[in-house]
Protein backbone atom coordinates (compact mmCIF):
# COMPACT_ATOMS: atom_id res chain seq x y z
CA UNK A 1 0.00 0.00 0.00
CA UNK A 2 2.38 2.67 0.85
CA UNK A 3 4.38 1.71 -2.10
CA UNK A 4 2.00 2.66 -4.23
CA UNK A 5 1.07 5.46 -2.99
CA UNK A 6 4.59 6.65 -2.55
CA UNK A 7 4.99 7.24 -6.26
CA UNK A 8 2.29 10.07 -6.50
CA UNK A 9 3.91 12.25 -3.28
CA UNK A 10 5.77 15.19 -3.52
CA UNK A 11 9.66 14.96 -2.24
CA UNK A 12 9.06 15.64 1.19
CA UNK A 13 6.07 13.16 1.35
CA UNK A 14 7.84 10.65 -0.08
CA UNK A 15 11.14 11.29 2.38
CA UNK A 16 8.32 10.61 5.58
CA UNK A 17 6.63 7.68 3.91
CA UNK A 18 10.03 6.25 2.96
CA UNK A 19 11.05 6.69 6.80
CA UNK A 20 7.63 5.28 7.41
CA UNK A 21 8.67 2.41 5.35
CA UNK A 22 12.38 2.20 6.91
CA UNK A 23 10.77 2.08 10.44
CA UNK A 24 8.26 -0.91 9.50
CA UNK A 25 11.02 -2.45 7.72
CA UNK A 26 13.27 -2.23 11.13
CA UNK A 27 10.30 -3.53 13.00
CA UNK A 28 10.11 -6.52 11.22
CA UNK A 29 13.68 -7.47 11.68
CA UNK A 30 13.49 -6.63 15.19
CA UNK A 31 11.03 -9.19 15.38
CA UNK A 32 12.97 -11.33 13.22
CA UNK A 33 15.69 -11.35 15.69
CA UNK A 34 13.71 -11.96 18.61
CA UNK A 35 12.66 -15.20 16.94
CA UNK A 36 15.91 -16.12 16.92
CA UNK A 37 16.12 -15.04 20.77
CA UNK A 38 13.17 -16.88 22.18
CA UNK A 39 14.41 -20.30 19.93
CA UNK A 40 17.67 -20.50 22.09
CA UNK A 41 16.54 -18.95 25.34
CA UNK A 42 13.40 -20.77 26.23
CA UNK A 43 13.12 -23.88 26.70
CA UNK A 44 9.86 -24.98 27.13
CA UNK A 45 8.43 -26.02 22.96
CA UNK A 46 4.94 -24.91 23.75
CA UNK A 47 6.03 -21.50 25.10
CA UNK A 48 8.63 -21.15 22.60
CA UNK A 49 5.74 -21.84 19.86
CA UNK A 50 2.91 -19.71 21.04
CA UNK A 51 5.78 -16.72 21.32
CA UNK A 52 6.58 -17.05 17.94
CA UNK A 53 3.70 -17.41 16.43
CA UNK A 54 2.45 -14.39 17.86
CA UNK A 55 5.95 -12.69 16.63
CA UNK A 56 5.48 -14.03 12.95
CA UNK A 57 1.51 -12.88 13.08
CA UNK A 58 3.14 -9.44 14.24
CA UNK A 59 5.52 -9.41 11.17
CA UNK A 60 2.55 -10.40 8.45
CA UNK A 61 0.60 -7.15 9.68
CA UNK A 62 3.60 -5.22 9.55
CA UNK A 63 4.01 -6.57 6.04
CA UNK A 64 0.69 -5.70 5.08
CA UNK A 65 1.23 -2.02 5.95
CA UNK A 66 3.94 -1.52 3.29
CA UNK A 67 3.03 -4.01 0.38
CA UNK B 1 -16.39 32.15 77.33
CA UNK B 2 -15.67 30.47 80.78
CA UNK B 3 -16.16 26.98 78.72
CA UNK B 4 -13.69 27.92 76.37
CA UNK B 5 -10.99 28.86 79.39
CA UNK B 6 -11.79 25.66 81.09
CA UNK B 7 -11.20 23.73 77.75
CA UNK B 8 -7.26 25.56 76.66
CA UNK B 9 -7.00 25.19 80.56
CA UNK B 10 -7.61 21.25 80.49
CA UNK B 11 -5.75 21.34 76.46
CA UNK B 12 -2.63 22.76 78.53
CA UNK B 13 -2.71 20.30 81.85
CA UNK B 14 -3.11 17.58 78.94
CA UNK B 15 0.32 18.42 77.41
CA UNK B 16 2.54 18.56 80.72
CA UNK B 17 5.10 15.96 81.13
CA UNK B 18 3.78 14.00 83.32
CA UNK B 19 0.57 13.59 81.15
CA UNK B 20 2.49 12.46 77.86
CA UNK B 21 4.04 10.02 79.18
CA UNK B 22 0.77 8.32 80.49
CA UNK B 23 -0.62 9.00 77.15
CA UNK B 24 1.99 7.51 75.40
CA UNK B 25 1.33 4.49 77.65
CA UNK B 26 -2.35 4.70 77.20
CA UNK B 27 -1.75 4.49 72.91
CA UNK B 28 0.79 1.57 73.43
CA UNK B 29 -1.99 -0.64 75.07
CA UNK B 30 -4.36 0.29 73.42
CA UNK B 31 -2.36 -0.41 69.96
CA UNK B 32 -1.19 -3.74 71.67
CA UNK B 33 -4.74 -4.92 72.12
CA UNK B 34 -5.43 -4.33 68.42
CA UNK B 35 -6.37 -7.35 66.26
CA UNK B 36 -4.21 -6.93 62.63
CA UNK B 37 -7.36 -5.62 60.96
CA UNK B 38 -8.17 -2.70 63.07
CA UNK B 39 -4.32 -1.76 63.14
CA UNK B 40 -5.22 -1.81 59.09
CA UNK B 41 -7.76 0.19 59.28
CA UNK B 42 -6.43 2.95 61.60
CA UNK B 43 -2.68 2.82 59.49
CA UNK B 44 -5.34 3.95 56.23
CA UNK B 45 -6.72 6.42 58.68
CA UNK B 46 -3.31 7.80 59.29
CA UNK B 47 -2.62 7.49 55.40
CA UNK B 48 -5.45 9.48 54.62
CA UNK B 49 -4.85 12.17 57.11
CA UNK B 50 -0.84 12.47 55.62
CA UNK B 51 -2.55 12.38 52.40
CA UNK B 52 -5.16 15.47 53.16
CA UNK B 53 -2.27 17.09 54.69
CA UNK B 54 0.20 16.95 51.24
CA UNK B 55 -3.02 18.50 49.22
CA UNK B 56 -2.31 21.65 51.84
CA UNK B 57 -5.36 21.17 53.82
CA UNK B 58 -3.48 20.67 57.09
CA UNK B 59 -4.08 19.31 60.34
CA UNK B 60 -7.43 21.01 61.50
CA UNK B 61 -9.30 18.62 60.99
CA UNK B 62 -12.14 18.00 63.76
CA UNK B 63 -11.82 14.27 63.60
CA UNK B 64 -8.31 13.46 64.15
CA UNK B 65 -8.11 15.73 66.89
CA UNK B 66 -11.28 13.55 68.53
CA UNK B 67 -9.28 10.80 67.53
CA UNK B 68 -6.14 11.57 68.85
CA UNK B 69 -7.84 12.94 72.07
CA UNK B 70 -9.52 9.52 73.02
CA UNK B 71 -6.32 7.46 72.29
CA UNK B 72 -3.98 9.22 74.42
CA UNK B 73 -6.29 10.97 77.08
CA UNK B 74 -8.91 9.46 76.89
CA UNK B 75 -10.91 13.09 76.00
CA UNK B 76 -11.81 13.56 72.78
CA UNK B 77 -12.13 17.26 73.24
CA UNK B 78 -8.83 18.24 74.50
CA UNK B 79 -7.29 19.13 71.18
CA UNK B 80 -10.40 20.75 70.06
CA UNK B 81 -8.20 24.37 71.13
CA UNK B 82 -4.97 22.73 70.98
CA UNK B 83 -2.37 24.96 68.40
CA UNK B 84 -1.41 22.56 65.26
CA UNK B 85 2.36 21.43 66.45
CA UNK B 86 0.42 20.06 69.12
CA UNK B 87 -2.03 18.21 67.23
CA UNK B 88 1.06 17.23 65.09
CA UNK B 89 3.52 15.92 68.00
CA UNK B 90 0.82 13.81 69.16
CA UNK B 91 -0.02 12.44 65.20
CA UNK B 92 3.65 11.67 64.86
CA UNK B 93 3.97 9.86 67.92
CA UNK B 94 0.81 8.02 67.50
CA UNK B 95 2.05 7.06 63.97
CA UNK B 96 5.53 5.92 65.02
CA UNK B 97 3.57 3.63 67.60
CA UNK B 98 1.33 2.06 65.02
CA UNK B 99 3.96 1.22 62.58
CA UNK B 100 5.31 -0.67 65.22
CA UNK B 101 2.49 -2.47 66.05
CA UNK B 102 1.33 -2.93 62.89
CA UNK B 103 4.83 -4.46 61.74
CA UNK B 104 5.23 -6.67 64.31
CA UNK B 105 2.06 -7.98 64.00
CA UNK B 106 2.26 -8.33 60.06
CA UNK B 107 5.17 -10.75 60.98
CA UNK B 108 3.47 -12.69 63.18
CA UNK B 109 0.86 -13.27 60.84
CA UNK B 110 3.11 -13.37 57.67
CA UNK B 111 2.10 -16.66 56.05
CA UNK B 112 -1.43 -16.02 56.46
CA UNK B 113 -1.19 -13.28 54.96
CA UNK B 114 0.57 -14.07 51.72
CA UNK B 115 -1.98 -17.05 51.76
CA UNK B 116 -4.73 -14.78 51.31
CA UNK B 117 -3.27 -13.27 48.33
CA UNK B 118 -4.57 -14.83 44.71
CA UNK B 119 -1.90 -15.93 42.28
CA UNK B 120 -2.09 -12.74 40.29
CA UNK B 121 -1.51 -10.66 42.66
CA UNK B 122 1.22 -12.99 44.06
CA UNK B 123 2.94 -12.83 40.74
CA UNK B 124 2.23 -8.51 40.47
CA UNK B 125 3.85 -8.77 44.14
CA UNK B 126 7.11 -9.74 42.74
CA UNK B 127 7.80 -6.34 40.65
CA UNK B 128 8.12 -4.68 44.28
CA UNK B 129 10.35 -7.39 45.64
CA UNK B 130 13.81 -8.15 44.78
CA UNK B 131 14.89 -11.84 44.92
CA UNK B 132 16.46 -12.36 48.16
CA UNK B 133 19.66 -14.35 49.11
CA UNK B 134 17.73 -17.41 50.37
CA UNK B 135 14.64 -17.42 47.55
CA UNK B 136 18.19 -17.35 45.25
CA UNK B 137 19.46 -20.00 46.63
CA UNK B 138 16.12 -22.18 46.84
CA UNK B 139 14.77 -21.22 43.81
CA UNK B 140 17.92 -20.16 40.94
CA UNK B 141 15.69 -20.60 38.10
CA UNK B 142 13.08 -18.27 39.27
CA UNK B 143 15.24 -15.66 41.07
CA UNK B 144 17.69 -15.18 37.75
CA UNK B 145 14.57 -14.67 35.70
CA UNK B 146 12.85 -12.56 38.55
CA UNK B 147 15.83 -10.36 38.73
CA UNK B 148 16.19 -9.40 35.02
CA UNK B 149 12.60 -8.37 34.91
CA UNK B 150 12.70 -6.13 38.03
CA UNK B 151 15.78 -4.68 36.33
CA UNK B 152 14.15 -4.53 33.21
CA UNK B 153 11.01 -2.76 34.84
CA UNK B 154 13.99 -0.19 36.68
CA UNK B 155 15.04 1.45 33.27
CA UNK B 156 11.77 1.03 31.41
CA UNK B 157 11.14 5.07 31.71
CA UNK B 158 13.82 6.59 30.49
CA UNK B 159 15.12 5.52 26.88
CA UNK B 160 18.62 5.91 28.20
CA UNK B 161 18.49 3.82 30.76
CA UNK B 162 16.53 1.32 28.38
CA UNK B 163 19.15 1.97 26.07
CA UNK B 164 22.39 1.05 28.01
CA UNK B 165 20.53 -2.23 29.75
CA UNK B 166 19.69 -3.68 26.32
CA UNK B 167 22.77 -2.67 25.33
CA UNK B 168 24.84 -5.15 27.88
CA UNK B 169 22.56 -7.75 27.74
CA UNK B 170 22.44 -7.80 24.08
CA UNK B 171 26.83 -7.04 23.43
CA UNK B 172 26.62 -10.76 21.88
CA UNK B 173 23.94 -10.23 19.04
CA UNK B 174 25.44 -8.27 16.91
CA UNK B 175 22.17 -7.29 15.10
CA UNK B 176 19.61 -6.43 18.21
CA UNK B 177 22.98 -4.44 19.25
CA UNK B 178 22.53 -2.83 15.89
CA UNK B 179 19.29 -1.57 16.33
CA UNK B 180 19.47 -0.73 20.32
CA UNK B 181 21.93 2.01 18.78
CA UNK B 182 19.46 3.15 16.39
CA UNK B 183 15.84 4.80 16.61
CA UNK B 184 14.28 5.28 19.79
CA UNK B 185 11.70 3.41 18.29
CA UNK B 186 14.02 0.38 17.42
CA UNK B 187 14.99 0.39 21.06
CA UNK B 188 11.40 0.43 22.91
CA UNK B 189 10.42 -2.72 20.61
CA UNK B 190 13.44 -4.53 21.79
CA UNK B 191 12.73 -3.68 25.43
CA UNK B 192 8.95 -4.30 24.65
CA UNK B 193 9.71 -7.77 23.76
CA UNK B 194 12.57 -8.76 26.04
CA UNK B 195 9.66 -7.84 28.90
CA UNK B 196 7.10 -10.09 27.03
CA UNK B 197 10.11 -12.90 26.66
CA UNK B 198 11.19 -12.75 30.15
CA UNK B 199 7.49 -12.53 31.74
CA UNK B 200 6.85 -15.71 29.88
CA UNK B 201 10.41 -17.15 31.16
CA UNK B 202 8.97 -16.30 34.43
CA UNK B 203 5.82 -17.33 33.63
CA UNK B 204 7.23 -20.97 32.94
CA UNK B 205 9.63 -21.20 35.80
CA UNK B 206 6.76 -20.84 38.42
CA UNK B 207 4.74 -24.24 36.44
CA UNK B 208 4.84 -27.77 37.45
CA UNK B 209 3.90 -30.63 35.42
CA UNK B 210 1.13 -32.63 36.04
CA UNK B 211 -0.67 -35.60 34.43
CA UNK B 212 -4.04 -34.81 33.00
CA UNK B 213 -6.33 -37.51 30.61
CA UNK B 214 -2.96 -39.62 30.25
CA UNK B 215 -1.25 -36.30 28.83
CA UNK B 216 1.42 -34.25 30.73
CA UNK B 217 0.25 -30.76 31.41
CA UNK B 218 1.85 -27.25 32.71
CA UNK B 219 -0.05 -25.60 35.72
CA UNK B 220 1.23 -22.68 38.06
CA UNK B 221 2.98 -24.20 41.33
CA UNK B 222 0.99 -21.91 43.89
CA UNK B 223 3.15 -23.47 46.68
CA UNK B 224 5.95 -22.66 44.90
CA UNK B 225 5.29 -19.34 44.16
CA UNK B 226 3.72 -18.81 47.52
CA UNK B 227 6.80 -20.12 49.01
CA UNK B 228 9.19 -17.92 46.65
CA UNK B 229 7.15 -14.76 47.55
CA UNK B 230 7.49 -15.34 51.40
CA UNK B 231 11.16 -15.96 50.81
CA UNK B 232 11.41 -12.85 49.25
CA UNK B 233 9.66 -10.51 51.70
CA UNK B 234 11.47 -12.44 54.63
CA UNK B 235 14.72 -11.79 53.42
CA UNK B 236 14.34 -7.94 51.89
CA UNK B 237 16.14 -5.66 52.70
CA UNK B 238 15.28 -4.07 56.42
CA UNK B 239 14.78 -0.23 55.35
CA UNK B 240 12.31 -1.01 52.62
CA UNK B 241 10.54 -4.11 55.08
CA UNK B 242 8.13 -1.97 56.20
CA UNK B 243 6.99 -0.49 53.51
CA UNK B 244 6.74 -4.16 51.80
CA UNK B 245 5.11 -5.52 54.81
CA UNK B 246 2.64 -2.81 54.92
CA UNK B 247 1.49 -2.99 51.22
CA UNK B 248 1.17 -6.97 51.66
CA UNK B 249 -1.21 -6.35 54.72
CA UNK B 250 -3.23 -3.76 53.06
CA UNK B 251 -3.34 -6.26 49.12
CA UNK B 252 -4.29 -9.22 51.38
CA UNK B 253 -7.14 -7.71 53.69
CA UNK B 254 -8.73 -5.84 50.92
CA UNK B 255 -8.88 -9.13 49.36
CA UNK B 256 -10.50 -10.88 51.94
CA UNK B 257 -13.47 -8.91 52.40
Amino acid sequence: MLFQKVNKMTISEKTEKQNEIYEIKTQIGILNQMISQVQNSCYIPEAKKQLVSEYICEIENLRKQIV
Amino acid sequence: MANKNKKKQEAKKAIAPGAIAMGQKNVENILNAQSLEELVNSSRYIDSVNESYEQGKGYYNPSLRKNLGSLFYGDPTIFSESGEDVVLDHLENYSEKLNKALISKISENLEDLIGKLDSKNLINYLYHVQPSKSASEKYKDIASVHKELIELNAVGKDIDSMRNYLANYYKEDSVLSYWINGSDESTKKIYEKTVQLKQLELNIALTKIIEKDEKQERVLDEDKLRDYVTECIKGADEKIKPYLYKDLAYNALSKSK
